[in-house]
């Protein structure tokens, strides 16, 4: 079978900025933030940051209670985000159910409540049984979004759990392509999900890369690229793109976002936490090299650009080496924090609507570029019009995981 | 405790984790079929009657629910042997 075109025909999102696509998007040209305070973390001691970009009033009872009981608040979402995903295809009950549809869906942490009253539970009681119910595991385990997906939709084809951290829901959407593009299966549902735990935060204020000076303004933080940033903010949420072979999706009247036109994604193997500039020169021009299409080609840069000291400009330069400094570039970090293993999917959301939109969102909080990070065409201030073809998406985690897609209208 | 008080907490486990309606909350309805309790669920029910009553009825009595009352039964049956005789 020759490679088969793969078509976005669906998105669903919850996300800091809210579950509406039309609203989400309204709110990103807007310059809205949905970072903000979080008093009720110095009720513990130890943590610097006290900022996060939380999924604000999310109600999770309408899932069904056996579907429910073996889902913490990240299943929840991505349940959430999923049903809105296949409504916006328009997908049947009998395409979803088809053993020919999957779901490839990616996370950073399995349930971090459901772990974190586990261990609490042991520490108060120290009997290693009192905290545990028979769904604890399932509530718990790295897998949990993908397969509590399968279940509460009833898809039969293959499962693929991509927890690769930051970039889990960018591979989602790569190995979904992938999938379909070799004939594998003709529908996937692919994105990631993370829930807010005190935990994540916590983990990189020891590692001096969350924000801490703007605790008292979190409506000015993180501010990715800029000379002022100091690291990342949490955030939370779910998204999920219906992916489709392209041929059958236009036989079927499928409205069509965008093409999948190319990815890639590769190791650094150099260090657990440190980026490399040639990995990510290598990923994006791997998924360049998939699309086949040039550098010069690609009208904006869709940056992984969380606001920590180095990894800003490491992807800076590495996109300087593959696209220039003339192609538009931003981060979608400073309107709603990292969303670690959502953040991938949710901004190729956004980027879906600046492709519709002809308009590039611009980096919130970008006042003055650090002029460590490469020279680049930085979009800060207003949104910037203009054709919005072909972009090139990163995202990039611990354990030197890289991800790039390319997506054209 | 009061049979009554017994059943009173047996109802409150099928109201609170198992969301059954209280109109569903009849002696002769049937776990399963009426109240639409699976495996899981009955892993669950068994660790409520260690937590709520602290009891840990054999397997073979476990398999032998079938009802409510069934469950009424059970517990009951419990705290009979382990009420104290003067």
């Amino acid at each position: 079978m020759s490679a088969r075109r793969v078509a976005i025909t669906g998105v669903g999102l919850v996300s800091p900025l809210g579950d509406e696509l039309e609203s989400f998007l309204a709110r990103l040209y807007a310059g809205v933030s949905g970072v903000v305070a979080m008093p009720e973390w110095a009720e513990g001691t130890g943590l610097a940051t006290r900022v996060a970009a939380p999924v604000q009033g999310f109600d999770g009872s309408g899932i069904p209670r056996q579907q429910r009981r073996s889902m913490s608040r990240i299943s929840q979402l991505a349940v959430t985000a999923t049903g809105k995903a296949i409504r916006d295809a328009d997908l049947s009950d009998a395409l979803v159910r088809d053993d020919r549809t999957g779901i490839a869906y990616g996370s950073t942490m399995g349930g971090t409540s459901a772990l974190g009253q586990y261990f609490a539970s042991i520490m108060a009681t120290k009997t290693y049984t009192e905290g545990v119910n028979s769904t604890t595991f399932l509530q718990i385990m790295s897998h949990t979004c993908a397969a509590n997906l399968a279940v509460a939709f009833n898809v039969q084809g293959r499962v693929i759990a991509s927890c690769v951290a930051c970039a889990a829901s960018t591979q989602a959407i790569g190995f979904g392509y992938e999938a379909i593009k070799h004939g594998t299966l003709d529908r996937v549902l692919c994105g990631g999900a993370e829930e807010l735990h005190v935990a994540i935060p916590g983990v990189f204020d020891v590692l001096r890369a969350t924000s801490t000076k703007w605790n008292d303004r979190p409506q000015e933080t993180p501010r990715p690229f800029a000379a002022d940033r100091d690291g990342i903010v949490v955030g939370e949420g779910a998204g999920t793109v219906v992916l489709e072979d392209y041929a059958a999706a236009v036989a079927r009247g499928a409205k069509i976002y965008a093409e999948v036109l190319g990815f890639h994604t590769n190791t650094d193997s150099n260090h657990m936490t440190n980026p490399s500039v040639d990995g990510m020169e290598k990923v994006m021009r791997g998924a360049l090299r998939d699309a086949g299409i040039a550098a010069s080609e690609v009208d904006y840069v869709n940056a992984h650009g969380t606001a920590t000291a180095i990894g800003d400009v490491a992807e800076s330069k590495a996109i300087e080496r593959v696209v220039g400094r003339d192609t538009p570039v931003s981060s979608l970090k400073g309107h709603f924090g990292h969303m670690m293993g959502a953040c991938g999917v949710v901004e190729s959301i956004a980027c879906l609507g600046m492709i519709r939109d002809a308009r590039v969102v611009p980096t919130l909080h970008l006042d003055a570029v650090d002029p460590a990070c490469a020279p680049l065409a930085y979009v800060k201030g207003a949104p910037r019009p203009g054709p919005v073809r072909t972009v090139l998406k990163n995202s990039f985690a611990f354990g030197g995981i890289n991800a790039s897609l390319v997506l054209r209208k | 405790m009061d049979a009554n008080i017994i059943d009173g907490k047996v109802n409150q486990i099928f109201l609170k984790l198992f969301e059954v309606d209280e109109g569903q909350l009849k002696p002769e309805a049937n776990l399963y079929e009426d109240l639409g309790l699976d495996s899981l669920d009955a892993i669950d029910l068994v660790i409520s009657f260690q937590r709520e009553f602290q009891i840990k009825p054999e397997n073979s009595e476990l398999q032998a629910i079938r009802t409510l009352d069934d469950v009424y039964q059970l517990v009951r049956r419990y705290h009979d042997k382990a009420a104290p005789t003067h």
